[in-house]
């Protein structure tokens, strides 16, 4: 009797000892998700540090996830309630707070970007927002919204459309539409973007819309018949 | 004598309290070994939130359990037939009075110390030493680094004033039982409607005081110094407050023993 109360008693605290060794998943999941100062206000995140880039209005970024970032002496429960929180962008490139204007950038990546900001950058390529699904599986789970560079045939084609078709001039809000796909000009990495136009489908008629925020008014070039197979494939998973 | 008293109390109340206690335990331990198998899945989901929800049941239960015990045995030893045994023995109707009061706030705290460390048990691991972590740092940035030394009296005037407040919430129970036994029908409804009549008082004498310090505040001089002393002095404000608290509790305790007394000595009436 008294040995099977002491193989009882050894099971109970084998089992007490190995719980204390276990974490949760909702846990771990908060300590994926915050990151630190350091002592010279960079940020140490996922093996990393970020550096803060100069303010630029035109470096876009996308978010992906949040992350909260504190002092280093604050606990992993209170990293919500006391710690910033920051967008991580896809690639986990850029970290923002974009209602403070601060985006921190990966030091990877930090004098690349920070040299383009004080001396210039080139926007020769358009994109869109887009749903990414990287490994193809079909699950909302698994994808994430990111700025995708247009081919360069798909960027002509909408380019000449504007040249070519005949404008129909609508007021602003003239047309009833289902979607409204914002283009922008972008640099290569699309880090660097400023709005060039629209696609509006509408009644499942295509156009490119132009608008002039002065007159109130959107210019809308319809798509031809023969281009608007290449313009559904490229835009059938915009966000 | 009185030491008798006391053991036959808390068996009597361990005797009832001990099991829901152990299985309180055993749910906080077998929840916790669920976390072990910790998915995604829809099932594992199920089978934790049914073994969280068992927990807090339980633990629901066992406060009230514990509460409801020391009404019953307050009343049963007292008021009802086993007064005819109670009151042979020699023991003054204080000590009575006194051993339930007691024992009663000594199976609340033992409750009490149930429900943590089952708590404890529940978060135990990394979760449990990341809940220490938040609260030593809120402890040292918010308190420590606010407050000073201030700090370790306000602790030991906040468990002075959880104490007296537990005893005082036995004794007002004990008060209204001790009322209703005065009626001569219906003793324990009597009661019932004694604890409401006091909860009614209490509740419209509060609400009449915060109106008449929140609309005379600027206009009487008395409440404005008052008010001014409270705003430049924070720290021994806080210690005034704890005291005026344990002056209340005491003071209503001591009216509420009083009436449990006068009705034990010259009005009871038993079964």
């Amino acid at each position: 009797m008294k040995r099977s109360i002491r193989i009882l008693s050894l099971i109970l605290l084998s089992a007490l000892l190995l719980i204390s060794f276990t974490s949760c998943m909702s846990l771990d999941d908060m300590k994926a998700a915050h990151a630190f100062y350091d002592e010279n206000g960079a940020i140490l995140y996922d093996g990393h540090t970020y550096y803060l880039l100069p303010e630029c209005s035109e470096l876009t970024v996308s978010e992906f996830d949040s992350i909260n970032v504190t002092e280093t002496d604050v606990p992993v429960l209170l990293s919500d309630t006391l710690g910033d929180s920051y967008d991580v962008s896809p690639q986990k490139i850029f970290l923002s707070m974009y209602y403070r204007g601060k985006i921190y950038c990966r030091e990877d990546y930090f004098e690349d970007v920070k040299n383009r900001i004080e001396n210039g950058y080139t926007m020769d390529r358009y994109c869109f927002m887009a749903t990414i699904d990287p490994e193809n599986t079909g699950d909302p789970a698994n994808s994430y919204v990111d700025y995708e560079l247009l081919k360069p045939k798909v960027a002509s084609v909408l380019l000449d459309t504007m040249e070519i078709a005949e404008p129909m001039i609508l007021p602003s809000a003239g047309m009833k539409y289902e979607q409204i796909i914002r283009i922008n000009r972008c640099s290569e990495d699309t880090f660097f973007q400023s709005y060039a136009f629209d696609l509006r489908i509408s009644e499942g008629i295509y156009y490119v819309a132009v608008t002039d925020s002065v007159q109130s008014e959107t210019a809308y070039y319809r798509i031809s018949d023969e281009d608007l197979p290449l313009i559904q494939n490229t835009f059938y998973h915009a966000a | 004598m009185v030491k008798k008293l006391f053991y036959y109390e808390f068996k009597s109340y361990l005797r009832a309290l001990v099991p829901v206690n152990l299985i309180l335990l055993a749910i906080a331990v077998m929840t916790r070994l669920l976390q072990l198998f910790e998915t995604e899945s829809i099932s594992y989901y199920l089978l934790y939130g049914s073994s969280l929800s068992a927990y807090f049941i339980t633990a629901f239960v066992a406060m009230l359990l514990t509460t409801i015990t020391v009404i019953v045995r307050f009343y049963k030893n007292l008021f009802s037939a086993e007064g005819y045994l109670t009151f042979t023995l020699p023991v003054t109707s204080t000590q009575h009075i006194l051993t339930k009061l007691v024992t009663g706030v000594c199976v609340g705290a033992i409750t009490t110390v149930c429900l943590v460390l089952s708590g404890m048990i529940l978060t135990a691991g990394e979760l449990l030493v990341e809940i220490f972590k938040a609260i030593g740092y809120l402890f040292k940035q918010i308190f420590v680094a606010e407050m000073g030394w201030h700090i370790a009296l306000y602790i030991l005037e906040l468990l002075l004033v959880l104490i007296l407040s537990a005893a005082y919430q036995n004794l007002v129970i004990y008060a209204c039982i001790a009322l209703g036994q005065r009626s001569s029908k219906n003793r324990i409804m009597m009661a019932i409607v004694c604890y409401f009549a006091y909860y009614m008082i209490s509740e419209t004498v509060s609400t009449v005081l915060t109106l008449i310090i929140t609309t005379l505040a600027d206009s009487l001089t008395v409440l404005e110094a008052i008010g001014k002393f409270f705003t430049n002095h924070p720290l021994a404000s806080i210690h005034i407050f704890f005291l005026i608290s344990i002056a209340v509790v005491t003071g209503l305790g001591i009216l509420a023993f009083y009436i449990i007394k006068k009705t034990v000595d010259t009005r009871l009436n038993l079964e």
